[in-house]
């Protein structure tokens, strides 16, 4: 079975035609070509392929396409660019908080979802938070970092913002 | 990728039975999806067709306190159910044990109905819904069934609904007086694994203490008899005895997660624990 969806991806509407079995990470890779989000365990429990739905992170693998009808969607590629990151990409970036890098773009979504939710997280909030997101490599203590840098920073970015009006 | 199956998007009720009867064994019903498209992926189950029950009316609802008690939509993300200030407030308990389920990603999609549905005994907000007596509304070809929770499970797998019947919401009753609820979860680590043991307590005013195991028995199962050695005592040795009557009704077995063993031991030990933060947090409350 064809259905044709429309999903507001990184900003943008894109309309398509997708199978019924058809995972919203493959639409995602496959179809529009946004390769940030990653396939690690395909069941769930890495958190490689997390995404944010309607603000909310998400399992890619674990959606079908054509749930994400109507959703708004963003991956790792609407949230910064190459000369203008977002400041948890920068406080990554900063931290030396990777090493593989296959785990980031997924980490970092959980974290940006964290962020706008909860703009003061302490350590702990923040372990919860990408519980769900599984690195091999770096034992998550400058991921922590990283994101508590970012919350730090946009903090200080908001608090100027105010005080500049 | 999956193998290939039809997805649709039932739009009420009726259509919703009408299609999973005509597509018989081949059909399977969707919610949050966590459990079967990871079944799907893993070529556990091949469904032909996928019947999405989230655009049903009321099936995402959280509606709480018109002499109902609180009525929660079977595919309503456990996330939202945890941030809901009502649950959060007058039936804590759920809250608790609905946030330790999965990671935050899968919280965001599994839904209760999802959770009990699967009939897991390790599922992890079933020892709550005991607790709180809830009521299983079930939708099938002869309409509305009202099913006690107690009677729900069935068994691994198994749960008493029938041939294109689903969880459409759970009801839970007004519970009048103050209470305070601990769940205790034993898992290999602390996010994203089944419970090894799990044990729900959930003390009353009236001082009545309730007491639910999950993992340990073919379905979560509430246990009575231990209850009632607290009925009128609340000192340290009748919390022993009570987890020792927990222990003798627990049936666990042996897996890659744990030995049977180990099973019985942790559950006389959480036993005793969840009673005791359960019966401070009442005391903590009533001051």
């Amino acid at each position: 079975m064809i259905h044709n969806i429309r999903v507001k991806v990184n900003g943008e509407w894109v309309e398509a035609c997708v199978p019924s079995h058809r995972r919203l990470l493959d639409f995602l890779r496959e179809d529009l070509d946004l390769i940030g989000a990653k396939e690690g365990c395909g069941g769930g429990e890495c958190g490689a392929c997390t995404v944010l739905v309607n603000g909310e992170p998400i399992n890619a693998c674990l959606m079908l396409a054509v749930e994400a009808d109507g959703a708004d969607v963003l991956t790792v590629e609407g949230l910064g660019y190459a000369d203008h990151l977002d400041p948890v990409q920068e406080a990554f970036v900063e931290n030396s908080a990777l090493q593989c890098g296959y785990c980031i773009p997924g980490m970092i979504m959980s974290a940006k979802a964290l962020l706008v939710r909860n703009p003061s997280p302490t350590r702990e909030e923040v372990v919860e938070a990408i519980s769900g997101n599984l690195c091999r490599c770096t034992g998550y203590a400058r991921i922590v970092d990283a994101i508590m840098q970012a919350a730090q920073v946009a903090r200080a970015a908001e608090s100027s913002k105010v005080g500049g009006e | 990728m999956l193998l290939p199956f039809d997805y649709v998007r039932a739009r009420s009720r009726e259509e919703a039975v009408d299609l999973a009867l005509r597509a018989g064994a081949g059909g399977r019903f969707l919610a949050g999806g966590t459990d079967l498209l990871v079944r799907i992926h893993d070529r556990q189950l091949r469904p032909k067709m996928v019947i999405d029950l989230k655009g049903i009316e009321g099936m995402q609802a959280i509606n709480c306190c018109d002499g109902e008690g609180l009525v929660v939509g079977a595919a309503t993300p456990l996330n939202r159910l945890i941030r809901d200030e009502v649950v959060r407030s007058k039936y804590g308990l759920l809250a608790e044990a609905a946030h330790t389920v999965g990671s935050m990603q899968i919280r965001n999609r599994a839904s209760l109905g999802g959770n009990i549905s699967n009939a897991s005994p390790a599922a992890d907000t079933a020892p709550a819904l005991l607790l709180y007596e809830a009521e299983i509304l079930t939708w099938g070809p002869c309409g509305v069934r009202k099913i006690p929770v107690g009677e729900f499970f069935k068994g691994p797998g198994a749960t008493a609904l029938g041939e294109g019947e689903f969880v459409f919401k759970v009801r839970l009753p007004i519970l009048k007086e103050r209470s305070f609820g601990a769940y205790l979860k034993l898992g290999r680590t602390s996010a994203v694994d089944l419970a090894i043991v799990s044990v729900a307590a959930l003390a009353l005013e009236g001082g009545e203490v309730r007491l639910a195991l999950g993992a340990v028995a073919p379905t979560p199962i509430r246990v009575k008899e231990a209850e009632a050695i607290l009925r009128n005592r609340k000192d340290k040795e009748a919390i022993r005895e009570a987890a020792v009557a927990t222990r003798r009704l627990a049936a666990p077995i042996s897996d890659i997660r744990a030995s049977r063993e180990y099973r019985l031991e942790m559950t006389e030990v959480l036993t005793a624990r969840a009673i005791e933060q359960a019966l401070a947090g009442l005391a903590a409350r009533a001051r």
